[in-house]
């Protein structure tokens, strides 16, 4: 019990500060969102009315105050390169299209890297060993924004399977849209099943020269008994906080690729929101996504303690 | 005859080199006996139990016969020997804590047998029924209490870190007892656990022998462990029997120097316990070592854990003074709160002496692996250098360290070799000229042969008897071992007296 109010707290800590590096960062660098909306022809007199009416006059600390004080209650405020739309409606909208393709990749890291994992950690051969470490460092290394532009052009151009840019809604066919996202899924999982299945076969292997392992040979246990029975559990302990560090890449890898594959999702709106500067909208996808992760974060705690009794929260 | 080796040789094949663990060894064993196997570490004894197991690792070879209730083990596949491992032979470990799955309770462990082991004994061949639920629970409870586990519902549902060392090894035995094997091969049962639960433990193998007929080859480096239990027993020296008979034909009667080297290692004259006059080296007054272990949880404040209390005692000048008590008791704690290493304590800590030195029990990890021996040795100097204590060139700096090496009976040519290349006895031979290196005069040695073989032991204690002697030193001596403590020991004091509960 304990454990959940230090953890809420520290949630909140961590998002205030989040958003406080925000609000620093954007008044640092040049140019802000009158400029951006205006653009650089415009005169100085434009500007600043501009500014004024979206309070951009004001001191930074009294912006952030004001700022604060309405996110509190739930306010995030309106956007400022959509003029007069709410950045909740805007976040709303596209909020669902990113958690889908995140869902996606994710349960594509768990089925294939596990099975993979095991597979690979079973191989004896040196000849074996090598080549699932060569393939595992070669998928690791490609970045996802570039093994996206990859797939959509052998999906999209040749294959013609997709189509760059006729994503429909969930809530409008959820699975066309699932279909649709298959393709991002696979640019955002593809090297983190490469690390998960790194990971896991260095788990198993380094588990199999416990003392338990000798104990469950000793028992009379086949070569799969031990593996599935004894070993796989154990070694499955330090996999899943690895998995909750690749949820939150997954999350954050998700920007980009949703730009690659025109996913109208969160991360595509951060990207014009960043150019824009759009501060409002920023703040509340940083602090969505921070939130995401120290949720996970928390997930993870809970079935890690779960899995191992030794553990206690 | 339950079990006839002839034999029998092991060689370890890795990428430097080839060693030969066991070099033809043969013996036989009746159905119902004891049979103690001693030796030191490397002297192959664990391995020949692991060979019948089928247990080595893959870089292993070895030829021979082990016939057991005369079927040869040797030339079987893994699935063939699968069927007997744990259900005719049944192995149990020294570490009992890391021997048992760590996710998996107690009573799933133990229920695995079943499933394991559903045929007929006397036909492999023909699957019998796993016995319903119910009953499997109703066995393995039965067996944890006749294996003197309290409570068996309890620890049925326990995991292993939730119990003690002893229990522990008692639910390994239990686990290994389920398919009533004719054979259980105990592997340094009791090494790893406290004195008295050792007895504990070597009392209920006696039992198992005696009340089911179990045949037990208990391999064991300890002799009084192998006198204590064993009908009749191999001492093995370098991978060969050297020599086998009853444990009263060995005790009495030993025949070959090795064995009569191990008897003489523990019934040697004690040392007297004597009054040392003379002026103190270390006076500590009531020492209350704690510590505080700051809360990680919201809301709850620091709690105190408290190692000893108002303790007082003398280091007098010339003397050893033996603090023995429990693994886990504190001994450590209140060796490095003397040393200044531990600063959560009250009382007085008097020093007489100037560089007091701590010999620690692992000689290898006290040894820095990236450096060598000769600068290891000489770092000492160097910072008494840096504080202006004493003046010496590079080459008196090299000869100091080589007089060192001599004096703990060790070549010159050591100066040049990295901590890996030398054995368990020679780096602990290094961290005690490491201790001598500044001239100091008052020494703690925190269990300095507890990880080391029982000759090894031997030849460590002499040599700090003959360094005390030599150079007048002053000693404060822990370790959980009595028969050690009582060896060197002027006087004894124990870590009890100072504890609550």
């Amino acid at each position: 019990m304990k454990y959940i109010v230090k953890k809420i707290i520290t949630l909140f800590v961590a998002l205030l500060l989040i958003s406080i590096i925000i609000f620093v960062v954007f008044s640092v660098i040049p140019a802000d969102a009158s400029i951006a909306k205006l653009g650089i022809d415009a005169t100085p007199e434009q500007i600043a009315a501009l500014r004024a009416q979206m309070g951009l006059d004001k001191p930074l600390f009294e912006r952030y105050f004001w700022w604060l004080a309405n996110a509190l209650q739930g306010n995030f405020g309106e956007s400022f390169q959509y003029t007069g739309v709410k950045v909740t409606t805007l976040l709303a909208r596209r909020l669902g299209n990113s958690a889908l393709l995140s869902l996606i990749s994710f349960i594509m890291v768990v089925i294939f890297s596990i099975p993979i994992g095991i597979f690979s950690a079973k191989r004896r051969s040196v000849v074996a060993r090598g080549t699932m470490t060569t393939i595992t460092q070669i998928t690791m290394g490609i970045p996802s924004f570039f093994l996206g532009l990859l797939l959509t052009y052998l999906f999209s151009l040749v294959l013609h399977w997709f189509y760059v840019g006729q994503f429909v809604s969930p809530s409008e066919d959820f699975f066309g849209a699932c279909a649709y996202l298959i393709f991002p899924a696979i640019a955002i999982a593809l090297p983190k099943i490469a690390m998960t299945v790194k990971f896991l076969s260095n788990s198993i292997r380094s588990e199999l020269h416990k003392d338990y392992v000798r104990t469950a040979y000793a028992k009379g246990s086949t070569r799969d008994g031990v593996l599935y029975k004894h070993v796989l559990k154990n070694s499955m302990v330090p996999v899943i906080t690895f998995l909750g560090i690749i949820v939150a890449e997954i999350v954050a890898g998700s920007v980009i690729v949703e730009q690659v594959f025109s996913v109208p999702g969160i991360g595509s709106l951060l990207v014009t929101a960043i150019t824009n500067r759009d501060y409002p909208v920023v703040e509340a996808v940083v602090l969505l996504i921070a939130f995401f992760v120290i949720v996970i974060n928390f997930i993870v705690d809970m079935i890690y303690q779960a899995v191992d009794p030794r553990v206690k929260l | 005859m339950l079990l006839e080796v002839k034999d029998l040789k092991v060689e370890f094949h890795t990428a430097e080199k080839t060693s030969y663990a066991v070099r033809g060894v043969s013996f036989n064993m009746e159905k119902g006996e004891i049979l103690g196997i001693v030796g030191e570490s490397g002297s192959g004894k664990s391995t020949l139990g692991l060979t019948m197991m089928g247990l080595l690792p893959s870089y292993a070879k070895y030829t021979g016969q082990v016939f057991f209730d005369g079927k040869d083990l040797i030339p079987m596949t893994f699935d063939q020997l699968r069927q007997y491992k744990g259900d005719e032979i049944s192995v149990i470990f020294q570490e009992p804590m890391t021997s048992l799955n760590p996710l998996l309770r107690i009573g799933k462990q133990v229920e695995e047998m079943f499933f394991l082991h559903a045929h007929d004994k006397d036909d492999r061949d023909n699957p019998r029924q796993v016995p319903p639920k119910a009953e499997r629970k109703r066995k393995v409870l039965e067996m944890l209490e006749a294996v003197g586990l309290e409570h068996p519902e309890e620890v049925y549902r326990k995991y292993p870190h939730e119990m003690s060392g002893g229990q522990q090894q008692r639910a390994m035995i239990a686990m290994a007892l389920m398919c009533e094997p004719q054979l259980l091969i105990a592997d340094e049962p009791t090494t790893a656990l406290d004195a008295d639960v050792q007895d504990q433990i070597l009392d209920l193998l006696k039992e198992i022998n005696e009340k089911r007929g179990t045949s037990i080859i208990l391999v064991s480096h300890d002799l009084r462990v192998i006198r204590r239990v064993c009908h009749k027993t191999l001492v093995m020296y370098k991978g060969e029997i050297v020599e086998q008979g009853t444990v009263e034909e060995i005790f009495e009667n030993p025949k070959d120097p090795y064995t009569q080297k191990l008897i003489a290692a523990i019934t040697d004259e004690t040392k007297k316990n004597v009054d040392v006059e003379g002026d103190p080296a270390l006076e500590v007054k009531d020492l209350s070592v704690f510590y505080l272990r700051k809360s990680n949880k919201l809301g709850e404040k620091a709690t105190k854990r408290v190692i000893c209390e108002n303790m007082n005692f003398t280091v007098k000048k010339g003397e050893i003074l033996g603090l023995v008590g429990k693994s886990g008791s504190g001994k450590s704690s209140i060796s490095r709160a003397i040393l200044g290493l531990h600063k959560d304590y009250t009382g007085d800590i008097i020093h007489y002496t100037e560089h007091p030195q701590m010999i620690f029990q692992d000689s290898a990890a006290s040894l820095n692996p990236a450096r060598k021996i000769g600068w290891i040795l000489e770092e000492p100097l160097k910072i008494m250098e840096k504080r202006g204590e004493i003046k010496l060139t590079k080459k008196e700096r090299k000869q100091r360290v080589i007089e060192m090496l001599e004096r703990v009976e060790m070549r010159e040519d050591h100066y040049d070799r990295y901590p890996r290349q030398l054995s368990g006895g020679q780096k602990q031979r290094v961290n005690i000229a490491l201790a001598l290196m500044s001239g100091s005069k008052f020494i703690i040695a925190d269990e300095p042969v507890s990880a080391l073989d029982v000759t090894i032991q031997e030849q460590i204690l002499e040599l700090l008897l003959k360094l005390q002697k030599e150079l007048d030193l002053s000693m404060l001596f822990i370790s959980h071992d009595k028969n050690v403590v009582e060896r060197v020991c002027d006087r004894v004091i124990r870590m009890e007296d100072w504890q609550k509960g």
